[in-house]
């Protein structure tokens, strides 16, 4: 008899220890995943599973459509709930939601553990039935299906495209004359420029610099008041060593 | 003559009608228990479905770097992951345990290559739309925030309610956790179809059949695989509607448990999908009809009208209370499509021409439009055939005769696309129109070739009948130049959307800070919505020409107020835009030049005229993209 109650015991205490784990600053990720998705995807909904169905009273496949509609059902409509409370959709309130209501469905399901064979047993359950070679080519087409996800992410992030580095000048403080200015090199080398800060074709400052790929310059540079007077401000980027205007940036000063 | 002509007449109505039992089978061979415990093909199956995903991996990766014969490597190792799989389906010897295998397989495969065909970042338009969703959720906490581009999708969280679970507790990036939601989505549909067609049929042959068609359906390789809410819904709408076939004829000890599933999976589908909803509504309601029929009425089968009456309550509620725009959104679209076929039929307006052009660099080739035709034909004919099969045989089946008048609807909504804006509406029906058309058209095929015997030659006959089902769905969900990677195009979503854009308005996020007002085209409106927090400006929302902004040579003086008025602050340029044309037509918003269309890209002038205006600064230059500030303190008359 004891025996019928160790199924929902047990995962009572897993739901504890992934409610506690899930507590925990800088949990191993891949701990923090499979944790997270068993509370999301598994545990409420059989849970709920096991109050309102005897032991196995379900074929595997009715079983599984159950269990992970249950569990993605209680997730979206506790949402719908937590946006009334406090805690709001927050890691604490998803946590105390999910591991909340496991808990309690799984106490509930205690009263409800039968201690005689179920007659509604409409379970089909075969075994497995896979061989070794078969474990094995199952194995292989996973393999398979992550080389495939790698080789796109790989290509896609490789792939030949128009690099580009992003330049800006825009105000900080108009009154003051205080501007921010920029530049970002999302080139995959590193590269060297001439910046050129300008008022109407006078240069006001100038700077050389060196960028490895994907670092930024940036600056918060008080134009000088005279130069204000002028009708605009601009920011010009070369490449070291050219003569062409390779990004540049204007701001109107005055109305 | 006259007799003679009776007597056919009444031969084919007695042949139409004949004798059917209440719950006739499927003539299928009967598996032993040894039988049923084997995997058959499923393993090889998988290695091969497994090989073909890489094939296509390299496709993806070679039309990236521009390789010739990346899109020929794709297509054939696509259709013959499918062809492999459904003549598996076909077979008369596979156990349940396999069909249901390749059943989840099939699902899987395909939904890898809308993975592999965005890896690294959202990249298709609903999927930017609902990203500035979960976006401002996983910031606030709270739900219904405002997104200017979709309204509605605040007000239909669910989807992003998952996704909000998936990064507050693993720690992953929204995109991660998207494919994550839409996986295990996809997954549970398929398991959820493959149930709810053999509770239909009791067939496990009818249910794989009619799940590997239902794979054709243009929707299924990309929209409904996307980051997108219908994605999620149609997963519960399906749930509801097996849990509710599944507590017709459940044991009395497993009603209150189905009734919880009924329960749960109908109000997640009201809170992710408006559409889906509604069509879920339509299906229940034409449910409850045919079973309140005398001649379907079954006294051992409880009704649905509760469950019914309930769906209604439940989704008007959440409509007056929560999303009331919607109905606005909804209606509008209906009624001009209505409005445009009803003016069509009348001869006031000219029908839209299928396969027109919006772009001269792309032409459809020929063999596309017939395998496009083909394809509607195949299913018209299927339909029929099969409804044909379902009168003669099951016809006091309600299950088979709802699946028939969803099957039969098919016909009258694809009429729709011959408006001008209706295609899109069309194209939207078509994931539950096909859960109709796939049963029927699986029912179709085992009447000619019913699972007692192997026929070699009607196998690959339904083999090849189905991969062009299945092809025709994939050319009618994207156009072909959309469905690989490959160099940029203006205005052309996936192929629009690549890393000067996202750091473009990842750059306005982080240093002119969020919420400001924008005004751009199609794409880099999106991106600044989604990567950018910020607000846009657009023609249908706000009520005035945004593309008159950017194609006019230059900005006259009710232009400047309507800067002010509507309190735009930034603009932003794509410079591409003078070197390539649109290939939707358009570069910011449909009829940007009224009834003509664009025969060269904008000139170089229109889009520098603001570095000429000195109420503009060009505070942005990533080269293609810029971005100017509005100086409004200039000219409007701010506090």
């Amino acid at each position: 008899m004891f025996r019928n109650y160790l199924r929902p015991l047990g995962l009572l205490a897993l739901t504890v220890v992934i409610w506690v784990l899930l507590t925990i600053e800088g949990l191993f990720f891949p701990v923090r995943l499979i944790a997270s998705l068993l509370l999301i995807g598994f545990l409420p909904g059989y849970a709920l599973f096991s109050i309102l169905f005897r032991r196995d009273a379900l074929d595997v496949t009715d079983l599984s459509a159950f269990v992970i509609s249950f569990s993605l059902g209680i997730t979206i409509l506790g949402g719908i709930l937590l946006n009334l409370t406090p805690f709001g959709l927050s890691e604490e309130g998803w946590r105390l939601w999910l591991a909340g209501f496991t808990i309690i469905a799984l106490l509930i399901s205690l009263f409800r553990v039968e201690t005689k064979a179920d007659d509604f047993a409409g379970s089909h359950r075969r075994p497995h039935n896979l061989s070794t070679s078969q474990i094995m080519i199952f194995a292989a087409a996973i393999v398979l299906f992550g080389m495939s996800i790698a080789i796109a992410y790989e290509g896609d992030r490789s792939r030949p495209k128009e690099e580009f580095a992003q330049v800006w000048l825009f105000w900080e403080d108009y009154w003051q004359g205080a501007v921010n200015m920029g530049l970002n090199n999302l080139e995959t080398q590193t590269n060297d420029y001439r910046i050129v800060l300008l008022s109407t074709g006078t240069t006001i400052h100038e700077w050389e610099v060196t960028l490895e790929a994907q670092e930024s310059w940036q600056v918060q540079y008080m134009i000088p008041r005279h130069f204000l007077a002028t009708s605009e401000v601009s920011l010009v980027v070369y490449r070291a060593g050219e003569t062409e205007i390779y990004r540049s940036t204007t701001l109107r000063v005055g109305n | 003559m006259r007799r003679n002509l009776w007597g056919w007449i009444r031969y084919f109505w007695l042949w139409l009608n004949p004798h059917v039992e209440r719950h006739p089978r499927h003539p299928e061979v009967e598996l032993s228990e040894e039988e049923q415990r084997h995997w058959g093909w499923l393993p090889m199956l998988t290695l091969f479905s497994a090989f073909c995903v890489l094939l296509i991996a390299l496709a993806m990766t070679g039309a990236r770097y521009y390789l010739p014969n990346s899109e020929t490597l794709f297509w054939v190792a696509i259709l013959a992951m499918y062809a492999l799989n459904i003549t598996r389906l076909l077979s008369t010897g596979a156990s349940r345990r396999e069909r249901l295998g390749i059943v989840l397989l099939l699902g899987l495969s395909i939904y890898f290559v809308k993975i592999i065909r965005s890896p690294s970042y959202f990249s298709f338009y609903d999927e930017l739309l609902h990203r500035r969703t979960i976006d401002d959720i996983l910031t606030t906490n709270t739900l219904f925030s405002t997104n200017t581009l979709l309204p509605v999708s605040p007000l239909y969280p669910g989807l992003e309610i998952l996704t909000n679970a998936i990064v507050k507790l693993t720690g992953l990036d929204i995109f991660t956790s998207g494919l994550l939601v839409v996986g295990i989505g996809r997954l549970l549909f398929m398991l959820g179809m493959f149930l709810f067609y053999e509770r239909f049929s009791h067939s496990s042959r009818v249910a794989g059949i009619a799940t590997a068609l239902y794979a054709a359906n243009p929707h299924f390789i990309f929209f409904d695989a996307q980051y997108g809410y219908e994605s999620l819904a149609l997963v519960f709408a399906l749930m509801t509607l097996y849990a509710l076939e599944y507590r017709a004829y459940a044991p009395e000890g497993h009603i209150a448990g189905v009734t919880f599933l009924v329960l749960i999976t109908l109000g997640s589908t009201i809170v992710t999908h408006h559409i889906t909803t509604i069509f879920l509504l339509i299906f229940l309601v034409l449910w409850v009809i045919l079973e309140h029929l005398p001649y379907w009425w079954d006294d051992e089968r409880p009704d649905f009208l509760n469950f019914f009456l309930l769906a209604v309550v439940g989704t008007l509620s959440w409509m007056v209370y929560i999303a009331t725009i919607v109905i606005n959104y909804l209606v509008q679209p209906i009624s001009s499509a209505i409005f445009d076929l009803v003016n069509i039929i009348f001869g006031k307006e000219e029908g839209r021409q299928l396969f027109a052009n919006t772009n001269e660099t792309y032409t459809i080739p020929l063999y596309e439009k017939f395998l496009i035709y083909g394809t509607a034909i195949l299913i018209l004919i299927g339909v029929a055939w099969g409804v044909l099969w379902i009168w003669r045989v099951h016809r006091k089946q309600i299950s088979y005769i709802l699946m028939a008048l969803v099957g039969l609807a098919y016909p009258a909504t694809q009429v729709l696309r011959f408006t001008s804006t209706g295609p899109e509406l069309a194209g939207r029906i078509g994931p539950f129109m096909y859960t109709g058309i796939s049963f029927v058209v699986a029912v179709g095929i085992v009447r000619l070739y019913p699972g007692l015997r192997f026929h070699w030659k009607r196998h690959i006959i339904f083999t090849v009948l189905c991969l062009l089902l299945f092809w025709g769905g994939i050319l009618l969900s994207f156009a072909r130049w959309a469905v690989l990677p490959g160099e940029y195009m203006a205005s052309a979503d996936t192929r629009s959307i690549e890393e000067e854009g996202i750091s473009t308005a990842e750059w306005a996020a982080r240093y002119i800070g969020a919420n400001h007002v924008f005004a751009a085209d199609r794409i880099n409106a999106l991106l600044m919505v989604s990567y950018g927090n910020q607000r846009i400006v657009t023609g249908s929302f706000n009520q005035i020409d945004v593309p008159g902004f950017f194609i006019a040579p230059i900005l006259y003086p009710d232009q400047y107020h309507l800067l002010c008025q509507v309190g735009i602050e930034y603009l932003v340029v794509d410079m591409r835009f003078t070197e390539v044309l649109p290939m939707f037509g358009y570069y910011y918003e449909g009829g940007e030049l009224g009834p003509r269309s664009y025969d060269r890209p904008l000139e170089a002038g229109v889009l520098n005229k603001f570095d000429f205006d000195r109420y503009f600064d060009r505070i942005y230059d990533a080269g293609n993209i810029r971005i100017y500030q509005v100086r409004r303190e200039a000219f409007c008359d701010v506090p």
